[in-house]
C-alpha cells in the first residue's frame, strides 16, 4: 500500500492552564503561556502512526499552520512517529484571525500538491472548539462523502483494499461505514490512546525534516471574513447560600422570582 | 512474643519488614507456632479417634490403656517438633522458610523460595493437616450417626454414652471452630498451587489473621493494623518493580546516549552552566555535547522568585545582554523597608551597605528570564530537552556517577504498567551536574552517597509564596520595591513580604510572602498569613481594585554559609540552589546560582578538555571547582552575611536579629570572628499541637485574599492523573499515627497547594491521608517540613507540575 496520510496538528494553549482574557479585550492572553498540541490531534496522529505501522499506509505527514512555535508541535508529531512535517507559516494578523476556512483551504491544497489519500485530523481543537476544519476540507476536495459529516467522529479506522472502514461513534451506538478513497477522518476521544513522545524519539525527530511553505505558495489566500468584536470571560460564579429547610429553600426561590 | 514486636515497631513497620523476617526471633516464633498448630492437629485428631473408638465400639475398647496413652502422647509430641525444627535445621533446602511473611507463618501462600520449601509446605499443609481435619470431620460424623442409631435400641450403657456424648459435644465445637480456620487455608493451599491469581493481597491478609488468630489470637489484632490499610503509596521508588508479578515480562532496556556533560535543571544555574560551556568549546573550536534535561514543559514553567536581580552574575555571563534582548525590564528606582504591626507601618531607612540596598538590580519575572536565557544556550548548540526529569542517578562500577535516567512514562495510579507504558532513558556523561533547585531529590540521594553533608550544618529553609497582580494603573509606580518583616508573624517566626511594581507593559505587581520553615506552631499556614497579610493597609490600598493573575509557591534555603555542602564527587557537582547560594538578608540567589553554574563549567571544561588526564574513576571527579568556588565573591558575599539569619534565633527574635544585624553587619561587615549556628533541621522544629494555641485566620473576602483551591487553579499545575503518586511515602500508616496524632496534621497547612488532606474513613472511625498529587506545585516544602521525614518528594511524569508564564 502506499498510501500517504496527511494529519493535521494544532498548538494550542494547554488545557491545564487557566485562560485570561486581554485587558481591551480582543483575544486571550498567549504571550509565555504553555502550549501543547491540541489532544484531539495527538489522537489524530497516533492513528495515522497506528495505521503506518500495520502497513495499511506509506508515510504519515504532520501538518501546522501557524507562527514559528508551531515547529515544537510539528515535532512532538514527528516524534510519535510521523515521518516528516510541514510547516505553513501563518504569524502576525494572519494568525490571529486564522480560522477553520482558512485552515481548510491550506489542507486542500496541501493534500492535492503531496498526492495524500487520507487526512487525518482532531474533530475539534480544545481553543475555538470549532469542529468545522474536517468537514469543510472534505468539502473543499470533494472527496466522497454520503451524509454531511461523512466519516467523522471515529473510533475505529481500517482500510480495506481502496475503501475505508470506519466505525462511527452516535448517539446512542456505533455505526459501521464504508468509504472511498481518498477521504477526510476526524478523530474522536475514544479512538484510542496516544503514545508518549520519549526522549529517544525527540531526539530522533530533531534529524526528521519540516518544510516551510507560506499559504500564498499554496495559492490559498488567507484573509478572514470574520471580525472577532471582544471577548468576554465568563461571568463569575456567585457564591451560593445554605438554606436550613426547603421552605427555606422555596422561600429564596420565590424572592429570586425563579417560581 | 510478636505482640512485643509490634510495639517495637509501630506505625514503621515497613522500614523493618525484611530485616524482621530474616531475624532469628522470627525465625524461632515461626517454628513455635508451628509446633503448636501441628502438635494440636495430632491431638485433636487423637481425641477424636479416641472418642469414635470408644463411640462406635464401646464393647472392644472400653479405655485404652495408660501407657498407651502416654506413648502416643510422647510421638505426638516427637513429630510436633520434628515437623517444626526440620527447616531450620537444614537451611540449605529451606532458605527462609519462616521468613515468608510479617507473622513468620509459613502459610506459603504467596510463592515460597526454593523446591523444599514448596514440598515441604505441600505436605505438612495439604497432607497432613487435610487428611486430619477429615478423619476428624468424619469420625464425628460416623458418631453421631452411631449414638442416634444406638440410643434407640438400647439402654444398657446408655449412661456411659451420655457422659461420652456430652465430652463429645465439647469437642464437637473445638472441631467446627478448627474447620472454620482450616478450610480457608486449604482452599488458598490450592489455589495457590493451581497458579490461580488471588485478586487482592488484602484476601490474604485476611485469612492469614485468621490463620493467625487461631495460633496466638493477639498476632492477628496487631499485624492487622498495617495490612487492612488500603495503599497510598504505590510508586516504584518505595515498592520495586522487580517482584511485583503485574510486571512480569515488560521490557525495561532503556535506550541510553552518551553526552559531555548532562546538566539535571534548566535553571539560572543549569543554563549559566550549559552556556558557559558551549562559549569556551566555541572559543577553543572544540566539540562538546551539552544536554540540559528539565522536569518542566518548557524552560522557566517551574521557576519562582521576587525577584530583584542583581545582574553581577549575568554580566560576566553575557557582557552584552541588553542588545540580546534580556528581559530585565525593570532598573529598581524606589527601596522601601518597613516593619509591620497589625494597623501601621513603620519605616526603616536602609542605609547604603546594608544587603537590602537594591540600587542597581532589576525587577524581573524569572520565569521569563529563564526563558531567555534558554534561547541563548539553544543559540550556542546546547540540546534542552524540556518535558524529561532526571529521575534516577546512575554509576559506574566504580562509584562514580556516570549519568542519569529519565523518568519512566505510562504506569498507573496502582503502580502496574499501562499499554502506553515506556521506559526513560539514560543519558550518560564525563561528569554531571546537579542543578535541581532547593531541595532536589537526586541531590538528596547524593548527600548520603557521598556523605556530602557530613562537614555542614543541616539546611534550613523557607517557604515563599507569590502572586502577580494587575492593579489600577494610577496606584502603579514600576521601579518601587517594597519589603516588610513583622505583622501577621510573631517576632520568633522568621519571615517577610515583597511587593514589587513591574514595568511589563501592563500595571503589574509581584507580591509574595516568605516564611521560615523553622516555625514551631503546627498550626500555622504559610498559604493563610500571605492572605492575610495582604489586608494591611498598607498593601490592600495598593491592590483594591486590581485583579490577581497568577499564584505560585517554592521552598527556598537559608542555610547560607554554614550549610554548604562538599560541591563536587567522583563524576559529578552540585550548582545554583541544590546546595544553596542563597544569600538570606539581600533574599537574592539567582546572581549566586547563576556564578556557582559557570565555575562548575570553567573547571568541568578545562578537565574534558585535558588531553593528559588520568582519572582515577570512570566519571571525572573535579575539586577544582570547589577551590574555584572558595576563592570567587560567592564565598566572600556569603561569608560576610553568615550571622545575619540565625542571629534571629533569640529570645527578641526579629528585633534582636535586627540589632544584631544594624550592629556587627553595618559596621564590622560580618567580619566578627564567630559563626553562629543554626538550631538544626526544620522537620524537628514543631511543637506538639497540644502545646500550641491554633491561630483563627480570617476568611478570604474573594477580592483581597483568596481560597487556597482557586489560588492552585491559577498556577496552571497539572499531572496525568493515572500515575502513581510522585509524594511518597515511606510508610502508609505514620502520617495518621504520627501527624496526626501529635501535630494535627500540619501537612495540611504548610502545603501551598492543598495536596494533603485528612478525610474520614468510610467506615467512620478515625481518618486517613488522602494525596492530592495533582496540585502539586513542586515546591518541596513537605519533603522538608515533614515532622516524621517520611514523604520523599520524587519526580512525576515529565511536564507534569505548574504551567507559571514568568513567576
Amino acid at each position: 500500500m502506499s498510501a500517504r496520510v496527511l494529519v493535521g496538528v494544532k498548538r494550542v494553549i494547554d488545557y491545564a492552564v487557566k485562560i485570561r482574557v486581554k485587558p481591551d479585550r480582543t483575544g486571550v492572553v498567549t504571550d509565555g503561556v504553555k502550549h501543547s498540541m491540541n489532544p484531539f490531534c495527538e489522537i489524530a496522529v497516533e492513528e495515522a502512526v497506528k495505521l503506518k505501522e500495520k502497513k495499511l499506509v506509506k508515510e504519515v505527514v504532520a501538518v501546522s499552520c501557524g507562527p514559528q512555535q508551531v515547529q515544537e508541535t510539528i515535532r512532538t508529531a514527528l516524534a510519535m512517529g510521523a515521518d516528516r512535517g510541514i510547516h505553513v507559516e501563518v504569524s502576525g494578523k494572519d494568525y490571529e484571525t486564522l480560522g477553520p476556512l482558512q485552515v481548510s483551504k491550506i489542507l486542500a491544497a496541501l493534500a492535492k500538491k503531496e498526492q495524500a489519500d487520507l487526512i487525518i485530523l482532531g474533530k475539534q481543537a480544545i481553543d475555538d472548539d470549532c469542529n468545522q476544519t474536517g468537514q469543510m476540507t472534505a468539502a473543499l476536495l470533494d472527496w466522497p462523502q454520503r451524509s454531511p459529516e461523512d466519516g467523522t467522529f471515529a473510533s475505529e479506522v481500517n482500510i480495506e483494499a481502496d475503501k475505508l472502514k470506519v466505525v462511527r461513534e452516535i448517539d446512542g451506538g456505533l455505526e459501521t461505514i464504508k468509504i472511498n478513497l481518498p477521504a477526510v477522518v476526524t478523530a474522536d476521544l475514544r479512538l484510542n490512546t496516544p503514545r508518549y513522545a520519549t526522549l529517544p524519539n525527540i531526539m530522533k525527530a530533531k534529524k526528521k525534516k519540516i518544510a516551510n511553505v507560506k499559504p500564498a505558495d499554496l495559492g490559498v489566500d488567507v484573509s478572514s471574513r470574520l471580525e472577532v468584536l471582544k471577548v468576554d470571560e465568563p461571568p463569575q460564579r456567585q457564591a451560593g447560600v445554605k438554606v436550613e429547610t426547603v421552605h427555606d429553600l422555596v422561600g429564596k426561590l420565590k424572592e429570586a422570582g425563579r417560581i | 512474643m510478636i505482640g512485643a514486636y509490634d510495639l517495637k515497631f509501630r506505625g514503621e513497620y515497613n522500614r523493618h519488614a525484611q530485616a524482621w523476617m530474616d531475624s532469628v526471633p522470627c525465625q524461632v516464633i515461626g517454628s513455635l507456632a508451628m509446633l503448636s498448630t501441628e502438635v494440636s492437629v495430632l491431638l485433636l485428631t487423637y481425641l477424636t479417634l479416641e472418642k469414635y473408638i470408644c463411640i462406635v465400639y464401646p464393647f472392644r475398647y472400653l479405655t485404652p490403656g495408660r501407657r498407651r496413652t502416654v506413648t502416643i502422647l510422647v510421638v505426638i509430641w516427637i513429630l510436633g517438633f520434628v515437623i517444626a525444627f526440620l527447616p531450620l535445621v537444614c537451611k540449605g533446602v529451606f532458605r527462609n522458610f519462616y521468613g515468608t511473611n510479617g507473622v513468620c507463618f509459613p502459610l506459603h501462600s504467596e510463592q515460597p523460595e526454593t523446591l523444599g520449601a514448596q514440598i515441604y509446605s505441600i505436605v505438612i499443609f495439604l497432607g497432613l493437616n487435610l487428611v486430619a481435619f477429615l478423619i476428624i470431620v468424619l469420625s464425628y460424623g460416623s458418631m453421631f450417626y452411631n449414638i442416634q442409631r444406638t440410643g434407640t435400641q438400647t439402654t444398657k450403657y446408655t449412661n456411659h454414652i451420655k457422659k461420652e456424648l456430652t465430652i463429645a459435644k465439647r469437642f464437637f465445637s473445638i472441631v467446627i471452630t478448627d474447620s472454620l480456620c482450616w478450610i480457608p487455608i486449604f482452599i488458598l493451599k490450592i489455589l495457590s498451587l493451581m497458579e490461580v491469581e488471588i485478586p487482592a493481597r488484602r484476601c490474604v491478609g485476611a485469612l492469614k489473621a485468621v490463620q493467625a488468630e487461631h495460633v496466638a489470637p493477639q498476632v492477628c489484632s496487631t499485624r492487622s493494623s498495617s495490612s487492612t490499610l488500603s495503599r497510598i503509596t504505590t510508586h516504584y521508588s518505595v515498592y520495586p518493580r522487580d517482584k511485583d508479578p503485574r510486571w512480569e515480562g515488560v521490557e525495561m532496556e532503556r535506550f541510553a546516549d552518551e553526552a559531555d556533560v548532562v546538566i539535571v535543571g534548566g535553571g539560572p544555574a543549569g543554563l549559566s552552566a550549559a552556556i558557559r560551556l558551549k562559549q569556551l568549546a566555541n572559543q577553543h573550536e572544540k566539540e562538546l555535547r551539552v544536554c540540559v534535561v528539565e522536569k518542566a514543559s518548557q524552560i522557566g514553567a517551574h521557576t519562582l522568585s521576587g525577584a530583584c536581580l542583581e545582574p553581577t552574575a549575568l554580566s560576566e555571563l553575557i557582557p552584552d545582554w541588553k542588545e540580546r534582548g534580556a528581559p530585565l525590564n525593570t532598573p529598581v528606582t524606589e527601596d522601601k523597608f518597613s516593619i509591620l504591626t497589625e494597623k501601621y507601618r513603620i519605616p526603616v531607612p536602609i542605609l547604603p551597605g546594608l544587603p537590602m540596598n537594591n540600587h542597581g538590580n532589576y525587577l524581573v519575572r524569572l520565569g521569563h528570564f529563564v526563558r531567555w536565557l534558554g534561547e541563548q544556550a539553544e543559540e550556542l548548540g546546547v540540546e534542552l530537552y524540556p518535558g524529561y526529569a532526571a529521575s534516577e542517578v546512575l554509576f559506574h562500577e566504580d562509584g562514580s556517577v556516570k549519568g542519569i535516567a529519565t523518568n519512566d512514562v505510562g504506569i498507573a495510579k496502582d503502580g502496574s504498567p499501562k499499554d502506553v507504558f515506556e521506559r526513560g532513558m539514560e543519558l550518560h556523561a564525563k561528569v554531571t551536574l546537579f542543578g535541581e533547585g532547593c531541595h532536589g531529590h537526586l541531590a538528596k540521594q547524593l548527600y548520603k552517597q557521598f556523605n556530602l553533608r557530613g562537614n555542614c550544618e543541616p539546611q534550613t529553609y523557607a517557604i515563599g509564596l507569590k502572586e502577580l497582580w494587575v492593579i489600577d494603573e494610577k496606584k502603579w509606580c514600576p521601579g518601587r520595591t517594597e519589603h516588610s518583616v513583622g505583622w501577621p508573624l510573631n517576632r520568633n517566626t522568621y519571615g517577610g513580604s515583597f511587593l514589587y511594581h513591574l514595568n511589563e507593559g501592563e500595571p503589574l505587581v509581584a507580591l509574595g510572602f516568605v516564611v521560615g520553615l523553622d516555625y514551631t506552631n503546627p498550626y500555622l499556614s504559610p498559604f493563610r498569613e500571605f492572605q492575610r497579610w495582604k489586608h494591611h493597609p498598607s498593601i490592600m490600598s495598593t491592590l483594591e481594585g486590581g485583579n490577581r493573575i497568577a499564584y505560585g509557591a517554592r521552598a527556598l534555603n537559608e542555610g547560607g554559609f554554614q550549610s554548604i555542602p562538599k560541591l563536587t564527587f567522583p563524576g559529578g557537582m552540585l550548582i545554583g540552589c541544590s546546595p544553596g547560594f542563597m544569600n538570606v538578608p539581600k533574599i537574592k540567589g539567582t546572581h549566586t546560582a547563576m556564578k556557582s553554574g559557570m565555575l562548575a563549567a570553567e573547571s568541568a571544561f578545562s578537565k574534558i578538555t585535558d588531553e593528559n588526564l588520568q582519572s582515577e574513576t570512570a566519571g571525572l571527579y573535579i575539586p577544582e571547582y570547589e577551590e574555584a568556588f572558595k576563592k570567587s565573591w560567592i564565598w566572600k558575599e556569603l561569608y560576610s552575611v553568615r550571622n545575619i539569619r540565625p542571629s534571629f534565633h533569640n529570645y527578641f527574635g526579629l528585633y534582636g536579629g535586627m540589632v544584631y544585624t544594624g550592629i556587627f553587619y553595618w559596621i564590622l561587615r560580618g567580619k566578627e570572628p564567630w559563626t553562629l549556628k543554626h538550631n538544626g533541621l526544620d522537620a524537628d522544629q514543631l511543637k506538639p499541637a497540644k502545646d500550641c494555641t491554633p491561630i483563627e485566620y480570617p476568611k478570604p473576602d474573594g477580592k483581597i485574599s483568596f481560597d487556597l483551591l482557586s489560588s492552585v487553579a491559577l498556577s496552571g499545575t497539572n499531572h496525568e492523573h493515572d500515575q502513581p503518586p510522585h509524594l511518597t511515602l515511606k510508610d502508609d500508616s505514620v502520617p495518621v499515627a504520627q501527624n496526626l496524632a501529635i501535630y494535627d496534621g500540619p501537612e495540611q497547612r504548610f502545603c501551598p497547594a492543598g495536596v494533603y488532606e485528612y478525610v474520614p474513613l468510610e467506615t467512620g472511625d478515625g481518618m486517613r491521608l488522602q494525596i492530592n498529587a495533582q496540585n502539586c506545585v513542586h515546591c518541596k516544602t513537605c519533603d522538608i517540613k515533614d515532622p516524621s521525614q517520611n514523604i520523599n518528594w520524587v519526580v512525576p511524569e515529565g511536564s507534569g507540575g505548574p504551567a507559571y508564564n514568568g513567576m
